[in-house]
């Protein structure tokens, strides 16, 4: 479980977010969506404790935290495996050789057998997101936080990724924010999304996807997506027009 | 292909350097005659005497011996100063004035002033070198803490990575890669103020002595294939340790 509960912040007296509340049930992935500078990653990095908000409180009774950063965020002087075996090193129970074996059963999960030795300056930016996406996951974390983890990937790319994404879900559910600008990436992975705009930003509108995942079909995928679009549409409109949002989702 | 076109004629340049300067010494040589300008060939063979020598060997042996500690010495301390200083403000405004002074006063004048105050002693030589080499590594190290990736120590915080995994797989690669380079310069400025400093505290054995010791007997010879002998060392060292670095740091530098 995760809430958010009426936090806002600011940065040099600008505020970024305002009253920002939803809560976020065991096991569900609730999508942040909206426009570029509106303060999506700013919540992941609360939500994740490496920001603290001005007001408001986070309630989270998660421990393993993942987070997979808008860019890869590896370290380039340690390989691919030590690079996933670092998230690994707090965990006293287990040795350094079965961490790295662990982080390696990993790479491979992700494609990435045969690569484990190449250092980030020698791997693709694909193949650097799948080993972030590694580091995320090989913690077994019960709170994912995703930060436009496939914008910058090809189409194919990405859609195999995202299925690797669910296998991974199946296999270890976790608690999950997913930050994208996509409407079609959001209906495919979420069970509910929210949708920011506005200055300051503040949560304007909500979206439940009450199918579950494994039963969501082509036409289904396709309406759901039309009408966040017309969301995300809609938003654009009124913040030409007025400023007012409409508070809070939950 | 291409590379070892480029470097064979980046050698090509370098060995044409050489020769320039070997026909510009064999000319000067020719124009004020062995007794002030040995011929290279004749320097050359005071080199090899020298090499062959026990004497000359010892000489070198305690030199370069002493260029080791100090290194050693300096690298540890000015590294170490470096990185608490970037993690303590205070710390950086405290060794400003020490820093600052470093950094003015002239070798000589400090060589001086510890003999002055200490007496002469190859422990003398050995601080003087490390005192002069700080500033140079010291600010290297700080430069370094300063500029680590913001998003690295992010990444860091939102693992809970531990404090001594983030300083072994963080904070030391870091500093330690991007202050090598200064490290290499450390090592030919230490090579350069050891000498001088061995020749002002009054050293028996070593290069600094030798070489005053040449200049006492007008071996002028010896003199030239001493400087020849240092040049070469300085390259040598350089040489190496780049080497022994380079093939590791190509490796993650890839393709930047
Ligand atoms: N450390 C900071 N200092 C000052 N301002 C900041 C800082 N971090 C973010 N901001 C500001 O906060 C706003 C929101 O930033 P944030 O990174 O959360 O946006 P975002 O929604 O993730 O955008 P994008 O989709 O482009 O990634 C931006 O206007 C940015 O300038
Ligand atoms: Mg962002």
């Amino acid at each position: 479980m995760l809430e958010f509960k009426n936090i806002t912040k600011s940065f040099h007296n600008r505020i970024i977010l305002h009253n920002i509340s939803f809560r976020l049930e065991n096991s569900r992935i609730l999508a942040i969506l909206g426009p570029s500078g509106i303060g999506k990653t700013t919540i992941l990095r609360i939500a994740a404790g490496t920001l603290r908000p001005d007001s408001g409180e986070v309630y989270s009774d998660r421990q393993r935290v993942g987070f997979v950063f808008q860019e890869p965020r590896l370290l380039p002087w340690r390989t691919a495996l030590a690079n996933v075996t670092l998230v690994l090193k707090n965990n006293k129970a287990l040795s350094g050789k079965q961490q790295a074996e662990k982080a390696a059963a990993m790479l491979k999960r992700l494609g990435l057998q045969g690569f484990a030795h190449y250092y980030p300056a020698q791997l693709s930016g694909g193949m650097r997101q799948r080993v972030a996406i590694a580091r995320a996951f090989v913690l077994e974390p019960d709170l994912l936080l995703l930060d436009e983890p496939f914008s910058g990937l090809d189409l194919g790319l990405k859609s195999s990724l995202q299925q690797m994404l669910l296998e991974l879900l199946a296999w270890h559910p976790a608690d999950m924010l997913y930050v994208t600008h996509e409407p079609d990436d959001a209906v495919l992975l979420a069970d509910q999304a929210i949708v920011l705009a506005g200055e300051p930003g503040r949560i304007t509108a909500g979206m439940e996807l009450d199918l579950p995942r494994e039963q969501r079909d082509q036409p289904y995928l396709h309406a759901q997506a039309a009408k966040l679009t017309a969301i995300l549409a809609g938003n654009q409109k009124s913040q030409r027009g007025s400023q007012k949002g409409s508070g809070q989702f939950s | 292909m291409i590379k070892s076109r480029k470097k064979r004629s980046a050698y090509l340049w370098m060995a044409l350097g050489i020769l320039t300067i070997g026909a510009g010494w064999q000319w000067m040589a020719m124009l004020y005659g062995p007794l002030i300008v040995p011929s290279p060939s004749e320097t050359l063979k005071a080199v090899f005497s020298l090499l062959s020598s026990l004497e000359g060997l010892a000489d070198i042996y305690q030199t370069f011996y002493r260029c080791l500690i100090a290194l050693l010495l300096l690298t540890i301390t000015a590294v170490t100063a470096g990185m608490l200083a970037g993690f303590k403000p205070w710390l950086v405004q405290f060794l400003k004035p020490l820093n600052d002074i470093l950094i003015a006063i002239p070798p000589v004048a400090l060589t001086l002033l510890v003999i002055f105050l200490f007496g002469g002693g190859a422990v003398q030589t050995v601080a003087v070198a490390v005192a002069l080499g700080f500033p140079l590594l010291y600010g290297a190290t700080l430069t370094a803490v300063r500029s680590l990736d913001k998003d690295l120590l992010e990444m860091f915080r939102a693992y809970k990575i531990s404090k001594t995994v983030q300083l072994w797989d963080g904070f030391l690669p870091a500093v330690i890669y991007a202050v090598l380079p200064n490290i290499l310069l450390a090592a030919g400025l230490i090579v350069r103020l050891m000498v001088m400093a061995e020749i002002i505290v009054g050293m028996h054995k070593g290069i600094g002595p030798a070489l005053s010791i040449a200049r006492v007997h007008m071996a002028t010879e010896e003199l030239f294939a001493w400087l020849l002998i240092m040049a070469a060392a300085v390259l040598i060292i350089e040489g190496a340790l780049l080497y022994l670095t380079k093939k590791h740091l190509m490796q993650w530098q890839a393709g930047r």
